[in-house]
């Protein structure tokens, strides 16, 4: 059977990555599949390299402190995060990170976060010096950080000149990460089409709120926090179908993804690849649990390529 | 005195699916789960914790991070059980209610940096807030194994609550009865109240035990108890924390280490910096991961934001920034 996809020239040796943020950059979950039993293992060597790629948590240029107060909440099927891209700034993720990242056998997608085009342009520019890095992609779709993120994601222009922006930075893969929180995300995709994006990434959380009727207040210091887990899978699901009708480049589909099933649903949606996010705090052997259940899946079904599953929707 | 490791550092966590030996309410909403854990309970070192994850992903998809109380072999069954007390405040803990003997818990641990008892530890303070007594009650183990007097200064709404948590000691899974071993007077320090963890009866007990430890003689079997309920039902009556500044004249303590609500713990650890006697204390915050890597359980430090499931739980009281 082969697994192996093409992402905008990236080779993945299966489909499977990880969400940006919920798995930062793979070390503390490498450690502990690294004490797995053989016989969780599905595969002779359970470490990074079980990834098609995987995708780093969000690094900006100078350190961000995050968002203060309660950072995180349960919904029904799914959670609400409030993290705000606390990072330590992209000299100490190439000093600690990516060396370590290096052993891994694995391509690395770096997310790339920015208050301003500039910021996002530093950072790439800093990174191209890199050569572990294996592509980039452009998070202009998070709701938690006041000035930058979503607030490029939410307006084809805008989108299309950060996305311009970073193109003249890299001939790397550049992946742009788009937000359901829009009116219609094909006129966003589009639009970073046409500026030179090779591969996009969707979706980014849903926008919504807690609050805690005893205190009637706001759960989260910023009202707004960012809804993901099983809950969003439709929207997910159907975000990924229209865009792809909508586009040549490839797709990562995400968004509540918990079970190999699911996984095929997004490539039958245009994914050619999917990435786990919530689903990692669930089960953090989901990886090598999915991997595994896929696998089973498509021989049971006669897959002989993966590629064949990829909008294969009727 | 400088702080050190009191056993190795932690070992890597790992995920066992547990079953459930036992779960039950102890008194009011405080409930005590007992899960067979053949691969997890003998790594488990005293302040470290699990992370539950529950069998209705499709509703609940984030584990809950729950400190172990004890370690303990239970008759006819040669693997390790751990016990985890919990008071249920929301979805996840309700659910938690609905377990029942060999149901199966998934659970990746053991997790977080525990206590850090100083190896030469002569006399010890354990100040406990209600359910956060559970990852002070191995620490006391350990401490009692060193040869230290422990002193436990614990608050909990009423002498039922508070009998519960204490009486409670984990060489058994319920191998409490109902009444207070002995009525201990908190706030009367010229009479230390004491309770000799073997449980005798009654003001006998705790003279005896009082009357060994004037004589200098082993502590290795007592823990000194010092209650506080809400509604005087047993012991002082109002916070654990009135009785501080009184113990810390009466007793030399070297260590200090605390759990329970925020506010109570920053009494602790101003109280301790004001001595200037080391201590920790154990921080609770929302996590998902559990891991180190979503960084959802942050606690502001004075070395900046550090993770509460990694660093933590236990910190050290000057680094917290309250």
């Amino acid at each position: 059977m082969k697994l192996e996809v093409n992402l905008a020239g990236l080779s993945l040796k299966n489909p499977f990555t990880v969400a940006s943020g919920t798995f930062a950059s793979g070390k503390e979950y490498a450690d502990l599949w690294s004490n797995l039993d053989k016989r969780d293992r599905p595969l002779c060597h359970a470490s990074l390299s079980l990834l098609g790629a995987i995708t780093t948590k969000g690094v900006s240029l100078n350190p961000w402190p995050g968002n203060e107060g309660i950072r995180i909440t349960e919904t029904a099927s799914g959670m609400l995060n409030s993290i705000g891209l606390q990072n330590p700034g992209v000299e100490e993720f190439c000093a600690k990170d990516l060396p370590w990242l290096a052993t891994q056998d694995v391509p690395v997608i770096v997310n790339v976060a920015g208050h301003s085009t500039e910021e996002y342009v530093a950072v790439i520019q800093r990174l191209e010096q890199e050569r572990t890095v294996s592509a980039f992609e452009i998070n202009i779709s998070c709701p938690n950080v006041d000035c930058g993120g979503i607030s490029f994601g939410v307006d084809p222009k805008a989108a299309s000149q950060v996305t311009q922006a970073c193109r003249s930075a890299t001939k790397r893969p550049l992946i742009i990460k788009l937000t359901p929180n829009v009116t219609d995300i094909t006129t966003i995709a589009r639009a970073c089409e046409a500026a030179g994006a090779d591969a996009l990434s969707l979706i980014n959380t849903v926008a919504g709120m807690a609050i805690d009727a005893k205190s009637r207040k706001p759960v989260f210091s910023r009202k707004v926090a960012g809804l993901s887990g099983p809950a969003i899978k439709p929207i997910a699901l159907y975000a990924v179908h229209r865009v792809f009708n909508a586009v040549d480049i490839p797709l990562i589909g995400m968004g509540g993804i918990a079970s190999a099933e699911d996984a095929v649903e997004f490539l039958l949606a245009g994914a050619t690849a999917i990435a786990l996010g919530s689903h990692n705090f669930t089960d953090p052997l989901a990886v090598p649990h999915i991997l595994k259940d896929f696998m089973h899946w498509c021989e049971q079904e006669g897959i002989k390529d993966v590629s064949e599953l990829i909008g294969g929707l009727q | 005195m400088t702080l050190e490791l009191a056993c190795d550092s932690a070992l890597a966590a790992l995920v066992e699916d547990t079953t459930v030996y036992a779960n039950k309410r102890l008194t009011g909403d405080l409930w005590k789960l007992v899960l067979r854990s053949p691969r997890i309970a003998p790594l488990v070192q005293p302040g470290q914790f699990v992370h539950v994850g529950f069998d209705d992903t499709s509703r609940h998809i984030l584990r809950r991070p729950l400190s172990v109380h004890d370690v303990f072999c239970v008759e006819g069954d040669d693997a390790l059980h751990l016990s985890l007390l919990y008071q249920v405040v929301g979805k996840g803990t309700a659910f938690l209610t609905n377990c029942s003997r060999g149901d199966r818990l998934n659970l990746l641990g053991p997790l977080g940096n525990g206590w850090h008892l100083p190896k030469d530890a002569r006399c010890i303070l354990l100040v406990g807030g209600g359910v956060g007594w559970a990852p002070l009650h191995l620490l006391a183990n350990t401490a009692q194994s060193q040869d230290a007097e422990v002193h436990a200064l614990i608050g909990a709404r009423t002498a039922s609550y508070y009998t519960t948590l204490v009486l409670d000691k984990g060489d058994g899974p319920f191998c409490h009865d109902d009444k207070p071993p002995v009525i201990a007077s908190g706030d009367s320090l010229d009479k230390p109240p004491v309770i000799a963890s073997e449980a005798p009866e009654g003001c006998e007990a705790w003279q005896s035990t009082a009357a060994v430890r004037d004589q200098e003689a082993s502590h290795s079997a007592t823990v000194f108890f010092h209650p506080a309920t809400d509604d005087g039902s047993l012991g002082h009556h109002g916070f654990n924390t009135d009785l501080l500044e009184s113990l810390l004249a009466t007793y030399r303590f070297d260590y200090i280490a605390t759990c329970g609500p925020e506010p109570m713990q920053r009494i602790v650890a101003e109280k301790a910096r004001q001595h200037g006697i080391a201590c920790e204390v154990s921080l609770e915050r929302r996590m998902a991961c559990g891991l180190g890597a979503c960084l959802s359980c942050v606690v502001e430090t004075t070395d900046g934001k550090k993770r509460a499931c990694i660093d933590g739980p236990v910190f050290d009281a000057r680094e917290v920034c309250w």
